[in-house]
């Protein structure tokens, strides 16, 4: 009967749920350390906020990957907000069109309940929508932003808009930044790398292995891998003084530690039982 | 399956539902926890697979097909058909849009069988246009920059950085090389694999396979982050049992 049970797939989907809640109920705090990559991003928002340039935080992920890429993305809006670093915000993936305007709009209202007025679409951040085609999107903006977008998801001139004052292509962006659980970012450095932009991606952890090397490389600044990285992010957020408390990553942390050390445990309790019955056999 | 159980985000349906019928179904009325409570549905729903397949997730899976074209054909038509081309063309008198309209409409001729040929030059254009955009960039990004990279380690400046990073970062360094040269190795088949030449690849073989265990890790941590935002969306955002 046991034996039975430990071999349905079931008992441990089982094992992992309540892993994955208790973290949830109790108050243990685990250290989230803030690793190289992570703080690289962080740097270079900060950079940004002191050459007075905007960012661009392409929010390249559709609702399958939000669990990871939303609390990233919102941590560096919060962390441009809290800056005044204007962010344009915009997406090559369609379903991920409203879910990464309500990431901004629902940024944006925060702030503006803590301190009426501090954040004002077209002035602190503005959102473009979703785009085809995104490699001929990313030719264009290397031309001209406005003329690769013209007007914003609502149809509103960009021409009109502050946060586009002295803003004509990449160069005179202090960060690019594609938050994405597939190959888009690829794509981001293969066609913004020859402007003076730099560039930094936001990834889910299974994607996180390939953008390391173009780090490396020195063709991106960082790298935020998965939930764990937006976790690191938030820290840093708290630590600066630039949110009061932790975000949904950081409230996952405890879970992903907790969890990962019973996977580590079913992976060594299966190898001893495979060791024992080949042993067995002979 | 996770994208399927994410999908299901109030957020999104109530924002596309409001989009499509503003006057007919008044949506901004409705209390958030309406949505809270159809968005926990789906999710149950669909990780109710895992115990084994039911009407329920049948259910949960056709819907997000429909809601996922749906809340797509939208998004295309306001973000890209209204603002590209209805409004410069019908209301500013722009009539250059007209042109690549002309080009999406030949596009969509390949269902149309006796005039299937048109599709062709759209195509061709479009195809030859991302090849001649792509190669050079994605050569330049790929390959010349990456190898660059693996030339130019900054090992005294990365020492200088001191304890654990510097270190860490040198031992990377030389690990690069090494892992970089011997991997190669293992998939270069000119030479019979014996000798240096077969110890060398050897060598890339264990490289690979940390690489590939790195990678399985990182999936791992990935699932759990998915399946964990949809615990803390049920335990916070709907029961409220957390704060």
């Amino acid at each position: 009967m046991l034996a039975k049970l430990l071999q349905d797939s079931r008992t441990i989907y089982t094992v992992i749920l309540i892993v994955i809640i208790i973290p949830f109920m109790v108050t243990l705090k685990l250290p989230i350390p803030v690793p190289p990559p992570v703080r690289s991003v962080f740097n270079a928002v900060e950079e940004s906020h002191e050459r007075k340039q905007p960012i661009i935080i392409s929010f390249d992920f559709d609702p399958s990957v939000a669990g990871e890429c939303a609390p990233m993305a919102k941590a560096m809006v919060r962390h441009a907000f809290a800056t005044k670093t204007p962010v344009i915000g915009l997406t090559f993936l369609i379903n991920g069109a409203n879910l990464a305007q309500s990431i901004l709009d629902q940024t944006a209202k925060e702030f503006n309940e803590r301190e009426p007025g501090s954040i004002v679409y077209g002035k602190d951040y503005v959102w473009l929508g979703w785009k085809p085609q995104y490699d001929q999107v990313l030719v264009a903006m290397g031309h001209d932003i406005k003329r690769a977008f013209r007007t914003d998801s609502e149809n509103r001139s960009l021409n009109d808009m502050p946060i586009f004052k002295g803003v004509t292509n990449f160069d005179d962006i202090g960060l690019s930044t594609s938050i994405a659980g597939s190959a888009i970012p690829e794509d981001w450095i293969a066609y913004t790398m020859q402007y003076k932009a730099r560039l930094a991606v936001g990834t889910t952890a299974v994607s996180a292995t390939q953008y390391f090397p173009y780090m490396q490389a020195g063709q991106i600044v960082g790298v935020i891998p998965g939930a764990t990285g937006a976790a690191a992010y938030e820290r840093l957020l708290v630590d600066n003084k630039y949110w009061p408390e932790y975000g949904d990553a950081g409230a996952m942390a405890n879970t992903q530690s907790a969890t990962h050390i019973v996977i580590i445990l079913f992976i060594i309790i299966g190898n001893v039982v495979y060791f024992i019955r080949k042993s067995q056999r002979q | 399956m996770n994208s399927v159980i994410a999908a299901v985000s109030h957020t999104t349906f109530k924002e596309v539902l409001q989009r499509m019928f503003p006057k007919v179904w008044p949506l901004k009325e409705l209390s958030d926890q309406w949505w809270f409570v159809l968005a926990a549905i789906g999710t149950v729903a669909i990780v109710s697979y895992i115990y084994r397949e039911n009407v329920m997730f049948r259910i949960a899976e056709h819907v997000l097909i429909g809601v996922a074209f749906g809340y797509s054909f939208t998004v295309m038509y306001f973000n890209v058909g209204q603002n590209n081309f209805v409004n410069p063309v019908f209301k500013e008198g722009d009539l250059w849009p007209i042109v690549p309209a002309v080009l999406g409409l030949m596009a969509v001729l390949r269902i149309v069988p006796k005039l299937s040929w048109v599709s062709r030059y759209p195509m061709a254009m479009l195809i030859g246009l991302s090849m001649g955009m792509a190669l050079p960039r994605s050569l330049q990004s790929t390959v010349f920059a990456q190898v660059y990279g693996t030339t130019r380690i900054d090992f005294t400046g990365s020492i200088s950085q001191g304890w654990p990073w510097g270190v860490l970062a040198v031992v990377g360094g030389a690990v690069l090389i090494v892992g970089t040269l011997s991997a190669l190795m293992y998939f270069y088949f000119s030479m019979e694999h014996r000798g240096f030449v077969g110890g060398t690849a050897k060598v890339g073989i264990i490289f690979l396979m940390i690489g590939f265990g790195a990678s399985f890790g990182y999936t791992v941590q990935a699932r759990i982050s998915l399946f964990a935002a949809r615990v803390l969306f049920i335990l916070r955002d709907w029961l409220g049992i957390i704060t």
